[in-house]
Formats: structure tokens, C-alpha cells, sequence
């Protein structure tokens, strides 16, 4: 009958008594087994090897990333001020002194002091004299001075700057090396 | 790996990127984005040079404060820049930020390139800055070039020293006390 050729492939006999043949285990030799276990042994050490490489090579680069940033940080953070460091061996002590009749405030500004109107106040004294000391490392600066806020004086007792780009009074210091 | 890492590190501490050094903070506070942007530009430019870029700095910074416009502040910046570039070729690629800031200075005064780099010849050795300091103080203070030439030039042929030039100036501008 034709409908005897139309059985279920998944249940046929024959199939399933080739299939129990094929699933039974091998029998290996000693010699084959202990070559097989070392080859799998040497790609399980291999793998272990490019995990431990590659976990270096992440760490190494976290490091270098970190050390960088530290260090750039440290450029920007370095930038911001002029203002010498108090330690250096090099730095004097310069007093800077205006006589005016200011109502409210005197202020310094120049190169080491970022031209910061805010940075360098004048204390009042007696007789309309104002004054600050300033460390400066040896160098020229440019200077001057802010009176309440809005009036510009250069320092009478210093020179005078030539190179005025911005019409203002600027003077000028020098200090010496020791 | 770990030699990975210190090229790294070496890289990142050789020199600062161009992009590093055309964004200081102090910039971005006091200026404008306009004039930002065409000084950090300069900067760049100077930085490439191997030009001190703080004197540069300072001048944009000084200009913020006295409220220039924008292009006065970028006009400023790029002048410094043309005269630390002059003075380096009077003074030599050894000069140091200050010598470069002094020699500016007196190139603008009115000195010659020869002369200054004649001020180094003298004191091959010496830091030249207090000595061309003196020179600008001295025209700054009403005399003329060659009067002031003369007299810083032959203190430096007899070998001064930076009080000696200092001591100098006081003597012939009474109104400029030395530090």
C-alpha cells in the first residue's frame, strides 16, 4: 500500500536502530584519552591567558587615562594664577603704596595678579595713603591702579609703561634676581 | 602592558595639545567667544612657535579689565605676539620668558635689534632682562634712545650686575626707585 511508504520518518525502526548504534560510547584507548584531555587542558589555559592579557592591558589603560588626566588637571588648575608661589626662594616682598583720596576702595592690578580687579585690594592708612605687599618672583610686571572702581592711576613713583595698548595708565616694575 | 602605559604617560607629559593650551579658564571667564576664539588662535600660533604664551595671556587678561573692545583686545595680543617673536631673534632661542618679555619691551621703546642682541653679546652668559628692563624705564622716563643705549651698553660691557643696572636708573630717573 502506498500508505505503508508514507510512515512517520521520526519512527522509523530502522533509523532508530542506526541511531542507538551511533549514540553508544566510543571506547577509546588510554593513549587518546590522555591526548584529548591535555589538548582541552592547553585551550582551557590558553583562553585563561588572553582573559589575564586583556584584563592588563584594560588596567594599564585605566592607569595611563588617570594619570593623564591627573596631569591635565593639574595644567589647567597650574594656569590659573600668575600670582607666584609664597615658598620660592626667589620671591621678594614688594610694597605697593598710592596716595589718594579714594572714597571706598584702591585696588592693584597687573601681570601677577591676572589683572583681577578683586584680587589685590589697597588697606587704607593714615593721611589718604593706601598700600599692599605683593610677592613677586624676580621679572618685569605691569601695573596699576583701580580707584573706587572706576578710575585708572598709574604708580607716580614707578615708571611709566610705553607699550600702552588700551589707553589706560600703566606702570612699570622690575624686580631684580637676588 | 606596563611599557603601553608609561609611553602613555611620557606622551601626556611632554607638551601641552594645542587644544590645552588655546582653552585657559582664565580666557573663557574674561572674554567674550568672539574674541576668545581669535586669541586662543594666537596662542596657538605662539605655542607652536615655542613663544611664552603667559605674557600673551596677560595681555588679553589686562585688556578684559581696562574694558577694551574685542579688537583692540585681539590687536593687543597679536602685537605682543610679533614683538616676543623679534625679540627672540635679537636675544636667541635660549632666551629665557623674562629676557623675551624685557627685550618686547625695549624693541617697542625704540631699541634696534641690533642693539639688543649686542646687550646679549655683552653678557652671553648673563640673564639680559634687568639690563633691557633699565633701557625702556630710562626712555619711558624722558631720555632719549641713544642717550639710554649708551649708558645701559657700556654698564654691560663693564660686566654690571642686575643692582648695578637697578642703581643705575635711579640715578638718572630720581622718580623711578628701584625694588
Amino acid at each position: 500500500m502506498r500508505a505503508e511508504h508514507r510512515k512517520d520518518p521520526e519512527h522509523d525502526p530502522v533509523a532508530e536502530r542506526f541511531a542507538a548504534r551511533l549514540r553508544d560510547p566510543v571506547p577509546l584507548t588510554d593513549r587518546v584519552e590522555r591526548a584529548v584531555l591535555r589538548r582541552l587542558e592547553a585551550e582551557a589555559a590558553e583562553r585563561r591567558d588572553d582573559r589575564s592579557r586583556w584584563r592588563k592591558f584594560v588596567a594599564a589603560m585605566a592607569l595611563a587615562a588617570g594619570i593623564a588626566i591627573v596631569f591635565g588637571l593639574g595644567v589647567l588648575v597650574g594656569r590659573r594664577s600668575a600670582v607666584p608661589a609664597p615658598t620660592d626662594a626667589e620671591v621678594r616682598s614688594v610694597e605697593f603704596v598710592l596716595r589718594t583720596a579714594a572714597d571706598s576702595a584702591v585696588a592693584l592690578v597687573g601681570d601677577f595678579n591676572d589683572w583681577d580687579p578683586s584680587a589685590t585690594p589697597l588697606r587704607p592708612a593714615a593721611d589718604s595713603l593706601w598700600s599692599v605687599v605683593v610677592p613677586l618672583r624676580p621679572g618685569r610686571y605691569r601695573y596699576t591702579f583701580i580707584v573706587d572702581g572706576t578710575r585708572w592711576y598709574r604708580d607716580p613713583s614707578a615708571p611709566r609703561a610705553l607699550e600702552d595698548d588700551f589707553g589706560t595708565p600703566t606702570s612699570v616694575i622690575t624686580v631684580a634676581h637676588r | 602592558m606596563l611599557r603601553l602605559a608609561a609611553l602613555l604617560l611620557l606622551l601626556s607629559l611632554n607638551q601641552p595639545t594645542a587644544d590645552v593650551v588655546a582653552q585657559d579658564p582664565r580666557l573663557a571667564a574674561r572674554l567674550d567667544s568672539v574674541t576668545r576664539v581669535q586669541v586662543e588662535a594666537v596662542l596657538t600660533a605662539a605655542h607652536e612657535e615655542r613663544l611664552p604664551l603667559e605674557p600673551l595671556v596677560q595681555k588679553a587678561l589686562e585688556g578684559s579689565s581696562k574694558r577694551a573692545s574685542g579688537p583692540s583686545i585681539v590687536a593687543a595680543v597679536r602685537t605682543m605676539r610679533a614683538d616676543l617673536q623679534r625679540a627672540r631673534r635679537s636675544l636667541g632661542d635660549r632666551a629665557s620668558t623674562d629676557e623675551l618679555v624685557a627685550g618686547a619691551a625695549a624693541l617697542r621703546a625704540g631699541a634696534t635689534p641690533e642693539m639688543v642682541g649686542r646687550i646679549r653679546r655683552a653678557e652671553p652668559d648673563a640673564d639680559v632682562a634687568v639690563p633691557l628692563a633699565v633701557f625702556t624705564d630710562l626712555v619711558a622716563g624722558g631720555m632719549t634712545v641713544d642717550a639710554a643705549w649708551q649708558s645701559v651698553s657700556r654698564l654691560a660691557e663693564e660686566g654690571g650686575d642686575d643692582q648695578d643696572f637697578l642703581d643705575l636708573r635711579e640715578r638718572l630717573s630720581p622718580r623711578s626707585p628701584s625694588r
